[in-house]
């Protein structure tokens, strides 16, 4: 007769796969679980299950046979287990979700640390992966985003082919001085909502809008403005831009992807915040370009801050709040920038 | 306890509600563990999370006294959720490279995805345990891409007009895939009903249009932070009456969708008989969801939860969770001690997980 009889817990015993229930008792005996169901006392067989501990939930202790103790009583039921030397599974969850506050503070640290981790680490990623694609993969990427344009914004140009030609050959001194290639073409297009405007795409063409030509008919301006999208080119910032955005969709919906629509909803703007900072920098990078390389191919050095002033008229609001979420530098800086001295 | 055996003589059918046991406070401890930690194994943790919340939802279930069980571990889910992954990303990359193969490729997933939805479907099931008694569910291949994938066609050539008669064949073929061990369930649902719940949504939908676009356009105003149309420029008015629209067709979906979805649970469990009682007597179901309180329930969850950035996801959770579970009664011919599982193990746990991450939901 075992003399001490140990800790128990009162609860209930399925059979294997039934739903009748019989009152059971479970108790630990000199470290061994015995289980007492329907007027039997049998010992637990090694090889059985224990459910996870939540908070109110039942404690269920599944036999290799398939029956099942069922218990309300979960802090005796881990007591029971602990006397047995057994792991009560999700001990520690449950006891974490005791300190909520704990658990705030390192949530909001480790986000805040992962934050910083990618805002440094995406941007340097994209810096090199954008070096590794191929001028002609990149050139591709460049032909596809102008016919989707083509087909959404753009219309054809309505420039007389002499006037192309003359800004062609310009270009053409820019593109030669840099030492860019010479797939790296002009085109023109009607800017329609862009206005005056000029667009670098990936490896190549650069877009120059009718509007911008009416708008700015120096030569040494258009250069200006010109060399600018050279220097996206030269620095692949298009491609870069396109790559870091990705990384960034990628590592936020990784986070919060599965829980609900949330993502959708906060990435697209926490996004566009995030970037616009690497945006403003390419767009400072650029300048700086424009300037060296308009000077090299002879033009006058006052070309861009003359182009930039002359945009700054056609505008409205907003060009030189500079704001957080902003793609460009606000103007006025810009033109103080480009500003000989 | 409060489960003892009652002695054996045949009772009245009794009424057994639905009881949900679960905390606001609680789940929300839960939840920012699990995204804590989440966050710190750089994802893999969400695979316990998962059964973590599951099982809380289910144990906090009570039928009769007795709570439902969501018994599988986290080992399992991770396992199934990599190669999931991994059959995504296969898929992703042959898609985005290979266009030309679009089409065998689409054949695949056409011929696949029920193949997918079953095995996935009877695996939630067989984790899903009252009172050590399974569930499962036995639809069949050709059945479930009958219901699911083809007959979609002709009733899209009817305008829509016989989608009412396929969502009833659907919910019967689906209430009557399902065991509960070895007890099948069967649906009996009036045609007419369908139709008048699809009636009522449409009727619906088109009176919160109204209000819904007046919504959007203040919103889209609002946020431009202007008070006056008239002083937008033409781009700016084009982007307002864009936003004005999505936040109409938003709202329009988050309410009347939700409403079609609380009638048609109402009008399956209402039909829905529960046999293998040793006397063929049929246990039956009741379920008194009110569909605009559910709306309602879905769409004020949605607002809080997108305002709170996701901090009351846990509260908006457990709301429609309680609600619903609370309007559920099963009435049992009979004491409840005769079921018994059938002996199966529970595999298909990749289909699943590839349900789940591609926002399959099969569901009644």
């Amino acid at each position: 007769m075992p003399s001490d009889p140990g800790p128990t817990v009162d609860g209930v015993f399925y059979p294997a796969g039934t739903s009748r229930p019989l009152a059971a008792t479970l108790t630990a005996t000199g470290g061994t679980l015995s289980l007492t169901a329907g007027g039997l006392i049998r010992p637990v067989p090694d090889g059985f299950r224990v459910s996870e501990r939540l908070t109110g939930v039942a404690r269920a202790l599944t036999l290799p046979d398939g029956g099942r103790f069922v218990t309300e009583d979960g802090s005796g039921f881990s007591a029971l287990l602990a006397t047995c030397g057994h792991r009560d599974r999700g001990g520690l969850m449950t006891r974490l979700e005791q300190r909520g506050r704990l658990v705030m503070v390192l949530l909001v640290a480790l986000t805040l640390l992962l934050v910083l981790g990618l805002r440094l680490m995406i941007p340097a990623a994209s810096h090199w992966l954008a070096h590794q694609i191929p001028p002609a993969i990149e050139r591709q990427i460049g032909r596809g985003t102008l016919t989707t344009l083509d087909h959404g914004l753009f219309s054809p140009t309505t420039l007389p082919e002499e006037e192309q030609r003359r800004l062609s050959a310009l270009f053409n001194r820019l593109r030669d001085t840099a030492g860019l290639p010479p797939e790296v073409t002009l085109e023109f297009r009607q800017g329609n909502r862009l206005k005056a405007n000029a667009v670098a795409l990936p490896g190549g063409p650069v877009v120059l809008t009718d509007e911008m030509v009416a708008l700015i008919p120096q030569d040494d301006a258009l250069a200006g403005i010109l060399a600018h999208e050279l220097g996206h080119l030269h620095a692949r910032h298009g491609l870069q831009q396109m790559i870091r955005s990705s990384l960034w969709l990628v590592s936020v919906t990784l986070y919060i992807g599965d829980d609900a629509g949330l993502s959708d909803l906060v990435s697209g703007s926490t996004l566009a915040l995030i970037d616009s900072g690497y945006s403003r920098d390419d767009e400072r990078d650029a300048d700086t370009y424009a300037l060296a390389l308009t000077a090299r191919a002879g033009f006058s050095p006052g070309g861009l801050a003359d182009a930039l002033t002359a945009l700054r008229s056609t505008c409205r609001t907003d060009c030189d709040s500079g704001s957080l979420l902003s793609t460009h530098p606000g103007l006025t800086e810009r033109i103080e920038q480009a500003r000989p001295r | 306890m409060t489960d003892l055996p009652t002695p054996p003589v045949s009772p009245p059918p009794m009424a057994h509600p639905l009881r949900f046991t679960g905390s606001t406070a609680g789940y929300f401890r839960l939840w920012l563990v699990n995204l804590l930690l989440s966050v710190a194994t750089l994802g893999v943790w969400s695979a316990w999370a998962k059964v973590r919340t599951k099982k809380y939802f289910y144990g906090h279930t009570r039928l009769a006294g007795s709570a439902f069980d969501y018994d599988t571990t986290g080992w399992v889910i991770l396992k199934g959720r990599a190669v999931a992954v991994a059959v995504i990303a296969v898929w992703s990359v042959l898609t985005g490279f290979a266009p030309l193969a679009a089409l065998p490729l689409g054949a695949v997933v056409f011929f696949g995805l029920p193949w997918i939805i079953n095995r996935g479907l009877r695996f939630n099931a067989r984790v899903t345990v009252w009172r050590n008694v399974r569930f499962d569910f036995q639809g069949s291949y050709g059945r479930t891409l009958l219901y699911f994938f083809v007959l979609i066609i002709p009733v899209y050539m009817t305008g829509l007009l016989g989608l009412p008669w396929l969502q009833r064949a659907r919910s019967r073929y689906l209430t009557e895939s399902y065991r509960f061990g070895t007890a099948p369930f069967h649906l009996t649902a009036d045609l007419g009903e369908f139709y008048a719940a699809y009636l009522r949504t449409v009727l619906a939908g088109v009176l919160m249009l109204i209000p819904a676009i007046g919504i959007g356009v203040g919103l889209a105003v609002g946020l431009d932070g202007s008070t006056v149309l008239d002083s937008l420029n033409s781009d700016q008015a084009a982007g307002v009456t864009l936003v004005a629209i999505y936040a109409g067709i938003f709202v329009l979906t988050a309410t009347v969708l939700p409403y079609l979805r609380a009638q048609i649970l109402a009008l399956t469990l209402n039909g829905t008989t529960l046999g293998g009682s040793a006397t063929g007597r049929l246990h039956r179901f009741s379920c008194t969801l009110s569909p605009v309180r559910y709306a309602w329930i879905c769409l004020s969850n949605l607002a809080a939860v997108a305002v709170s950035l996701g901090l009351l996801m846990p509260w908006a959770t457990v709301r429609l969770h309680r609600y619903t579970v609370g309007a559920i009664t099963a009435h049992a011919a009979e004491d409840l001690d005769g079921f018994v599982s059938a002996q199966e193990t529970a595999s298909g746990v990749i289909s699943s997980e590839i349900m789940d991450l591609e926002g399959i939901s099969v569901a009644l």
